[in-house]
């Protein structure tokens, strides 16, 4: 969510890299309109964004509501699925409308479509959820600046047919929830001793011996502490295989890389600036 | 040009499809959400009158009178939301249940629905709406600091950081002053409140 | 006044927008490595967040309360994004010398949550359009003391000597969880 454009930016250019490997496949498929060949270009987009390029582990995307929110495990997935839910629609509905967004007005056209389906979420939220509205309260209308999912739209969606970029936007959304889940997990144990609501560690009372939770991993400093040590993790693994000659997709958020490079890129809020621009 | 007037309307198109689908899911689900908030409502009510056996609207409530009320008060950076009386099934009255939203939260408002019986003493109070830091602020939905409430008859609750040592003091979350004082100056205005009502 | 004042001192000191709600913390961490910049960037991110409060104030007020306010996610992207964009253009004809100085940040705050977040807080606390302003302006000024601060540390950062694991990203996220620490202390002033 703290999306400078130049998240999307960063996606874009990796995503449009590998592109070239990995997103052909799935369009020759369409047009040999073999199933077992779908089943599996869609199998691999969900590995994709579970594993190869999960957007909170590999890619470090999405930053913002993976601190605020992950005070718990439940807020957590809550969250994730919440973003799950709107990445599916919004890239669905973009990859049926491909054909039809002009692309100098694609990038307000996509945050029409993403700002709709996140009001219609928090709508079902509120109305079927509460406790978890209640809970995540201004970081659900906040998912529409989440640069995962202009992301997805700008880098996959509006290239690719309408199955693979569902599967995408699928497996993109659960990679996403698996690390807003784990970073939650590690927060809510250590903060407070307890797993999804259950107390697991006893804590320290009256004298009995016992875990005394570190309150600040509930806390703000807590969530950028455990975020440093993911960051430094990563670094570590990323570097391990390297070495080994596999290297990982690059991290394509504001925490890999200069702010600053990134307004000269053709970044996604340039994309608005050419459009207005030219109807100014 | 002519782009330029065919890339305005498919724009202008898209928004407008997107704006009245909105429309047509806000018009669906507005009534569970409404259901949802009226429910909670309820269960607020029942948690802090367990004895009643349905409650009715106070109809002297009036908003400009408790505004004016709140005003005068000792705790004007609140709001009295509403006034309902508890009944029995015989329809005798128990005592009211008085909403307050708190203007004085850490972060942003909190509203509490507080029991009183007839006698004055407080039932206890329970949050509607809370948004307060996580194992902070929090706590204050938690039983070891809204039990302090709960079957006391005093003139207004005063809130202490040290030791609790008189049957009107509540001690004050732990690192979480502010949204305990402002959940004790909300029963505060209930009670008063309350009593202005009761004669 | 009062009122205003409470405001003032909460949304830019005790509630932090970068330390305690983690709006903007992309810039925070991308833009923080000199103290020029980083004002450089806290001056536009001050400038376009008091101007959006106002404009999305008034278009709540005006136009989308009580009937449409359901659209206002919606309707605030769309007007924040398009309000950059005009924002550059005008800076660009009539103050290049302003344009020059806050012209790079500018396209970088159109998808900057913070912006978006501080507008939906105002309807969401009911913030009328002053108070609204208020909270923007300071919010904003809030930011810009943490970036400042941070592009500070990290200027006598860079001479020390860091584990090559933290290096990075992952020292500065250190530094942020400290001073989301330090600015605890000012929770006890309002």
């Amino acid at each position: 969510m703290n999306t400078d454009s130049n998240e999307n930016i960063n996606t874009n250019t990796t995503a449009n890299e590998n592109a070239d490997n990995e997103v052909e496949v799935p369009i020759a498929d369409s047009v040999n309109t073999s199933s077992k060949a779908n089943t599996a270009a869609c199998i691999e987009r969900i590995y994709n964004g579970v594993i190869k390029e999960n957007p909170i582990f590999i890619l470090l995307l999405g930053m913002c509501p993976t601190l605020a929110v992950t005070t718990s495990a439940i807020n957590g997935i809550g969250m994730g699925l919440s973003t799950t839910l709107v990445l599916v629609m919004s890239n669905l509905l973009i990859s049926l409308l491909r054909n039809i967004i002009p692309d100098e007005v694609r990038m307000p056209a996509f945050i029409v479509v993403v700002a709709s389906f996140v009001t219609i979420v928090q709508f079902l939220l509120q109305g079927y959820i509460p406790s978890l509205y209640h809970s995540l309260g201004i970081y659900i209308p906040l998912i529409v600046v989440n640069c995962i999912i202009l992301g997805r739209a700008e880098s996959y969606a509006s290239k690719n047919p309408v199955l693979p970029s569902l599967f995408d936007g699928l497996g993109m959304g659960l990679g996403f929830t698996v690390g807003l889940l784990a970073i939650g997990l590690v927060r809510e144990i250590l903060g407070a001793g307890e797993v999804f609501g259950f107390q697991i560690l006893p804590l320290a009372e009256n004298g009995r011996l016992g875990y005394t939770p570190i309150t600040i991993f509930v806390l703000a400093p807590g969530a950028f502490f455990v975020l440093a040590v993911l960051v430094a993790v990563m670094n570590v693994v990323r570097e391990r295989a390297e070495k080994k000659g596999r290297p990982l997709a690059p991290a394509a958020g504001c925490l890999a890389d200069d702010c600053v490079r990134c307004a000269e890129k053709n970044t996604c809020s340039s994309g608005v600036v050419e459009f207005k621009d030219k109807k100014e | 040009m002519n782009k330029i007037v065919r890339n305005a309307l498919i724009l202008t198109a898209i928004t407008v499809v997107a704006g009245l689908l909105l429309g047509l899911v806000y018009e669906a689900t507005k009534k569970p959400i409404a259901a949802v908030s009226e429910k909670n409502q309820q269960n607020a009510y029942k948690n802090v009158f367990e004895e009643a056996d349905h409650f009715e609207a106070y109809t002297a409530f009036n908003e400009t009178t408790a505004e004016e009320f709140t005003e005068a008060s000792d705790y004007p950076d609140n709001t009295i939301v509403d006034a309902v009386v508890a009944k029995d099934k015989d329809d005798t009255d128990l005592g009211y249940v008085i909403s307050v939203t708190s203007h004085t939260g850490y972060s942003g408002d909190l509203t509490l629905s507080v029991g009183i019986t007839l006698e004055g003493t407080v039932n206890g109070y329970s949050l509607t709406s809370i948004n307060e830091t996580a194992g902070l602020g929090m706590k204050a939905e938690d039983k070891p600091f809204y039990s302090q409430f709960e079957g006391k008859d005093v003139d207004s609750f005063e809130l202490t950081k040290d030791k609790v040592t008189k049957e009107n003091q509540i001690q004050a979350i732990s690192g979480a002053t502010i949204t305990s004082r402002a959940i004790t100056n909300a029963v505060n205005l209930a009670l008063s409140y309350f009593r202005s009502i009761n004669g | 006044m009062q009122e205003l004042l409470i405001i003032a001192v909460g949304s830019a000191i005790v509630n932090n927008v970068v330390l305690s709600q983690f709006l903007g913390l992309c810039p925070f961490v991308g833009v923080s490595k000199k103290v020029e910049t980083a004002a450089g960037m806290g001056g536009a991110v001050i400038f376009v967040i008091t101007l959006s409060s106002f404009v999305t104030s008034c278009i709540y007020k005006f136009i989308l309360y009580p009937k449409f306010d359901y659209l206002q996610t919606i309707v605030f992207i769309l007007v924040i994004a398009a309000l950059v964009q005009l924002v550059e253009m005008f800076l660009k004809k009539s103050m290049p010398p302003l344009h020059k100085s806050l012209g790079v940040y500018l396209p970088l705050i159109t998808t900057n949550c913070a912006v978006l977040g501080v507008a939906l807080k105002n309807v969401q606390q009911d913030y009328g359009i002053l108070h609204g302003v208020v909270n923007g302006f300071f919010t904003a000024v809030g930011f810009t003391i943490a970036i400042i601060i941070m592009a500070g540390l990290r200027e006598k950062m860079e001479y020390n000597n860091i584990p090559k694991a933290f290096a990075g990203s992952a020292i500065v996220l250190v530094t942020a969880g400290l001073m989301a620490i330090a600015f605890f202390g000012f929770s006890g002033v309002i």
